[in-house]
């Protein structure tokens, strides 16, 4: 379901942003916009099984391949890709990938972009549940760009942070700055203003209040997914591709 | 004619160099990068058309294609540019190595203005507007042309016109 985010607030619209762009948050974003159809642990799992989807491929997922309507359903051979599986690939497949892969700004042939895309989403969604990996993934998306997600992400922690990170000198991240918040983002713990239960309920709220949600508007079930257990995850790759990047 | 004054930040510059959007330039995903920037800006036109009618869905299509079209350089049909120098400054300088501002004169009413349009009709501009991006459709080719194009070394160091 997609609401208008335009005046909520700032950590409503990230999160909603990123729960109603990607294909696996749409349904749990209906589902949110009623309020208390959820009960709070079993929105936090949804929305954890969410961004795991993403940044983790949890065991028995099957992603589906939908994109946004003007998007080229563009498919590689195999699986369906996640940008954390292009990365930790390794091998002959990511050398030939590599401009792709590292360098956003020069060589954008689409569907690499597409996952970045995606894992940028999935990170903030993370972010807000202070999942660690997820903020690796954002600095390691950081560092490869192009500058406008730079950008895109430095507002979101600045957002996250009240202000301690991600703020630029100038309009635009220069590489040093780039460089200097990435490596905060893998060294140090993140102070994070917003929790992630708090966050779902100030979306809930907002949307809830919205008049795209008038009458004759197709109410989502109020049938609740079963919450899944959150499963151990594995916490290698993305650090070891921010180095690669970073050169 | 509504006059408009832009500018665009660059690392590469010759005399005679044809500006081009980046769909066009970096579209291999597309067969035919022409007719994929042209599908592009139908999309976006009929969205502007559709959300001025007051239809919602249109209205939250073009905030997602606006976003896109920032943040995934094969999805802009448009050559980016910025009503700010600051922000063609910072494109230029990207990797603190040196670059080109270019400043371009045209007709505002051909281009789009994303602000603007985000302005208009309420939409969520993440952290995008402080790019003041405004867009030319396909190429840099009359109404709009280039003025003058200066060089700047890296960390804005030192500064030479190039053009004209």
């Amino acid at each position: 379901m997609n609401i208008e985010l335009a005046g909520a607030p700032e950590d409503v619209q990230y999160f909603g942003w990123a729960l109603q762009q990607l294909p696996e948050g749409n349904r749990l974003s209906g589902l949110l916009a009623v309020p208390d159809v959820l009960p709070s642990d079993v929105a936090v799992a949804g929305v954890r099984d969410v961004y795991g989807k993403y940044l983790y491929r949890e065991p028995s997922v099957s992603l589906s391949q939908w994109r946004s309507y003007q998007r080229r359903a563009v498919q590689l051979p195999g699986e369906a890709p996640l940008y954390a599986d292009i990365v930790s690939r390794g091998g002959s497949e990511i050398e030939a990938a590599q401009d792709e892969l590292y360098d956003a700004d020069r060589h954008l042939p689409g569907i690499i972009d597409d996952l970045a895309y995606q894992a940028m989403l999935a990170g903030f969604l993370g972010a807000f549940d202070k999942d660690t990996t997820a903020v690796h993934w954002l600095a390691t998306l950081l560092l490869r760009g192009p500058l406008n997600r730079q950008l895109t992400i430095g507002s979101f922690f600045r957002m996250l942070t009240g202000g301690q990170l991600g703020a630029f000198e100038s309009v635009l991240p220069t590489k040093s700055e780039t460089r200097a918040l990435a490596k905060t983002l893998f060294t140090e713990d993140l102070h994070s203003e917003y929790q992630l239960p708090q966050t779902i309920r100030h979306y809930a709220d907002f949307v809830s209040s919205s008049p795209d949600l008038g009458e004759g508007f197709p109410r989502p079930r109020s049938r609740s997914p079963r919450p899944r257990p959150r499963s151990p995850r594995p916490r290698s790759g993305p650090s070891g591709a921010g180095n690669q990047t970073s050169t | 004619v509504a006059p408009i004054l832009i500018y665009r930040g660059q690392k590469e510059w010759h005399d005679g160099m044809i500006i081009t959007a980046s769909s066009l330039r970096r579209s291999s995903a597309a067969p035919d990068p022409k007719s994929w920037t042209n599908q592009l800006l139908g999309i976006i036109d009929n969205l502007l058309d559709s959300a001025a009618d007051g239809n919602v869905q249109a209205r939250k299509q073009l905030e997602d294609q606006l976003l896109y079209a920032q943040l995934s350089a094969y999805q802009n049909p448009y050559v980016s540019c910025s009503r700010q120098w600051s922000v063609a400054l910072g494109f230029a300088l990207k990797d603190d190595t040196p670059g080109y501002v270019l400043t371009i004169s045209g007709d505002d009413s051909i281009g789009l203005d994303f602000p603007g349009v985000r302005n208009r009709f309420g939409l969520f501009a993440d952290s995008q507007d402080y790019l003041q991006e405004y867009g030319i459709p396909r190429s840099v080719r009359p109404p709009f042309k280039v003025d003058d194009v200066y060089l700047y070394g890296a960390r804005a160091a030192s500064r030479e016109r190039v053009y004209p």
